[in-house]
């Protein structure tokens, strides 16, 4: 009885599927709705494109992590990395720089290598630098900022600095357990042998994945949607110019809006008319490092108390170092 | 539950919708082409791992529970559903409502370009002070050609009250003279210019920084109507979204127009406007403004967002 039941949803779920691929743009005309859908609308015109502009970065992240949960030995990592945590810290953030991961992929990855017996001040380093410090991010945030090197070179520039200041806090304070006990993975090497069957376990671990780490793009997706829907900019402008409030509230944006690194020069770009070029960087170098999405993502696999420190220690650091530089500028010329 | 199954099924779903996305070229109402790269990456990615799933037989155990490396799916039913149906949720809007268009409702949520370029406004702000003389007029480029002097004098006068504001000048002649270029380009072109969809940004930005040089041009483009509290009745600003990656970060490009017909244009109605170039003052700054308009309402353009690389900002 229950295997029918079963049987016949799955036959149902397919076929539900099915008839929206053939039909599905011609069942109702978007074209005539009036007020509160038409917000519905823009809300799911907006969440829809988040999702499918996140979906290959998705993959290609916890491809990559599965990747390096099946070839990668922790002998290997334990050998490569300076012993002297000092000395990793440099190494890590070029390496950082080497993967363009984004921030939402990034989290998977992290949380492999830890498994894998990275220590934490080098994955958190990789963490917050992989996002923002990779040639993609830079070339869009060059097209934004076309003429204000202030905010291109800047933003590489600042991260870095955070990317150090976290390395360092992490060295000092030496954590060993963040992950969450069931989402440690024992260590063991995987002894399955032969190509098959590495492929057949990168592609199961990449389906796995993709719907733990899928649920939580899917409610940061949702959120920033709405907010990009609803939320009126006006409101936002008269706070922009202030000095200390400015970056503050573009913090707060980068956070709740919560947008791929490649893609939020674009976004800032727009805010370019009512903030400071400062508020403008504390979006940019923030923004990749820490947002609602992968607040949500880090949650699935690390510690709660963690995710706190972490998420504070990022914060209080981009900050100092933005207002640090909004004093830098006023000095220089 | 049978999970594989479902999220086989899921996983299909996903790739069937980018894959109709990408036939009936509906993908370019919410990413960029520029982007197109990773979503034929993403997509072959899905199949990969949705016809793995479909074809994997039911016990895939050869690992035992200590190694902890599967990811269990959620133990109660319950949870798998919302799970599920989560996943569901813009796969079907995706399907449902593919065609919807962004328009006035979300541009006036995001604010529209529509001269003025909010240099002088932010300059004006972060001033802060009466004393000052508020620079009127967007075209910094305008004003200092007209009179470096007292352009520079005024600006020396705003930047020792504010000394952040001591980098803008030479980013904002920058800014002005990316499109010194492209403004030649409208100026030397015999009779009217046409605005197209490959440089309407790069246009409008033109015609707002060499407001001077390019009036009584005439142009013509398209767009969908805009309008914002405070316009006059034959008032209306003819925009479109300029998308860069994706439709999460677009912002909106227009310039003002006045016809004496324009009231019965409605927001959100595509039209074509052909008129010329000149200025008009609103709120603090000077803007483009295009006049002996003709206008007419046209279908809506298949590819309604323009996804030039065009973004350079001022400030």
């Amino acid at each position: 009885m229950k295997k029918t039941v079963s049987t016949l949803g799955t036959i149902l779920l397919f076929s539900f599927i099915l008839f929206l691929f053939l039909f599905g743009d011609r069942l109702i005309d978007v074209g005539s709705s009036e007020g509160f859908s038409q917000s519905l609308l823009n809300v799911n015109t907006i969440f829809v494109g988040i999702v499918l502009e996140a979906l290959p970065f998705i993959l290609i992240g916890v491809f990559a992590s599965s990747l390096i949960q099946v070839f990668v030995k922790e002998e290997w990592l334990v050998k490569v990395i300076p012993k002297k945590p000092i000395l990793s810290i440099i190494p890590a953030i070029l390496v950082g720089a080497l993967l363009p991961i984004c921030e939402c992929a990034i989290v998977p990855v992290v949380r492999r290598l830890l498994s894998k017996g990275m220590p934490v001040y080098v994955a958190m380093v990789l963490f917050v630098s992989a996002p923002v410090l990779n040639p993609i991010v830079f070339a869009s945030t060059f097209y934004s900022f076309q003429g204000v090197p202030e905010v291109y070179w800047g933003r590489m520039i600042l991260a870095a600095l955070v990317a150090l200041v976290i390395g360092y806090y992490f060295v000092m304070k030496n954590f060993t357990s963040v992950l969450k006990t069931d989402a440690v993975l024992v260590s063991h090497n995987h002894q399955t042998k032969g190509f098959k069957n590495k492929a057949n376990e990168i592609l199961q671990h990449m389906s796995d994945e993709f719907f733990d780490v899928g649920k939580f793009l899917l409610l940061g997706a949702f959120i920033a949607a709405s907010f990009q829907a609803f939320f009126p900019r006006d409101i936002l402008e008269t706070v922009g110019q202030s000095t200390i409030v400015s970056p503050v509230v573009m913090m707060v944006l980068a956070y709740i809006l919560s947008l791929c690194s490649e893609a939020d020069a674009f976004v800032a770009a727009s805010f370019a008319n009512s903030f400071s070029i400062p508020a403008i960087l504390a979006f940019l170098v923030y923004g990749p490092m820490i947002d609602l999405k992968n607040t949500l993502l880090m949650l699935a696999y690390f510690k709660k108390g963690f995710v706190l420190r972490f998420i504070s220690v990022v914060t209080i650091s981009v900050f100092v170092i933005i207002m640090l530089f909004s004093v830098w500028l006023g000095v220089t010329s | 539950m049978n999970h594989r199954l479902i999220r086989a099924i899921v996983l299909i779903g996903y790739s069937l919708l980018v894959f109709k996305l990408i036939l009936t070229e509906s993908i370019q109402l919410f990413i960029s082409p520029k982007m197109m790269p990773f979503i034929y990456t993403g997509l072959v990615l899905l199949v990969i791992i949705s016809l793995h799933q479909l074809f994997q037989k039911e016990e895939h155990n050869h690992h035992g529970d200590a190694c902890g490396c599967h990811h269990p799916p959620p133990k109660k039913v319950s949870h798998s559903l919302a799970l599920y149906a989560a996943f569901l949720l813009p796969l079907t809007t995706g399907f449902l409502f593919t065609d919807h268009v962004l328009g006035s409702e979300t541009a006036s949520k995001k604010g529209v370009n529509f001269g003025g370029s909010g240099m002088s406004l932010s300059l004006t702000e972060s001033a802060n002070d009466s004393s000052s003389e508020p620079m009127e007029g967007t075209s910094r480029a305008e004003s200092y050609l007209e009179d470096p002097e007292a352009y520079l004098n005024s600006l020396e006068q705003q930047y020792d009250q504010n000394p952040l504001l001591n980098e803008r000048p030479k980013s904002e002649e920058e800014f002005a003279s990316a499109y010194t270029e492209h403004a030649e380009t409208i100026l030397s072109t015999e009779g009217t210019f046409s605005i197209t969809e490959d440089n309407f940004v790069r246009s409008l930005q033109a015609i707002d920084t060499h407001l001077g040089e390019l009036k009584d041009k005439e142009i013509e483009l398209t767009g969908f109507v805009y309008r914002e509290d405070g316009f006059k009745e034959n008032q209306l600003v003819v925009s479109r979204f300029a998308i860069g990656c994706c439709v999460a970060d677009a912002v909106v490009y227009g310039i003002m127009i006045e016809h004496p017909d324009a009231a019965s244009f409605k927001s959100d109605e595509w039209v074509q406007v052909k008129g010329v170039i000149q200025s008009t003052a609103y709120g603090d700054s000077i803007i483009p403004l295009i006049e002996d308009t003709t206008l007419e309402k046209v279908d809506k353009p298949s590819s309604p967002y323009v996804f030039e690389d065009f973004l350079i900002l001022s400030n």
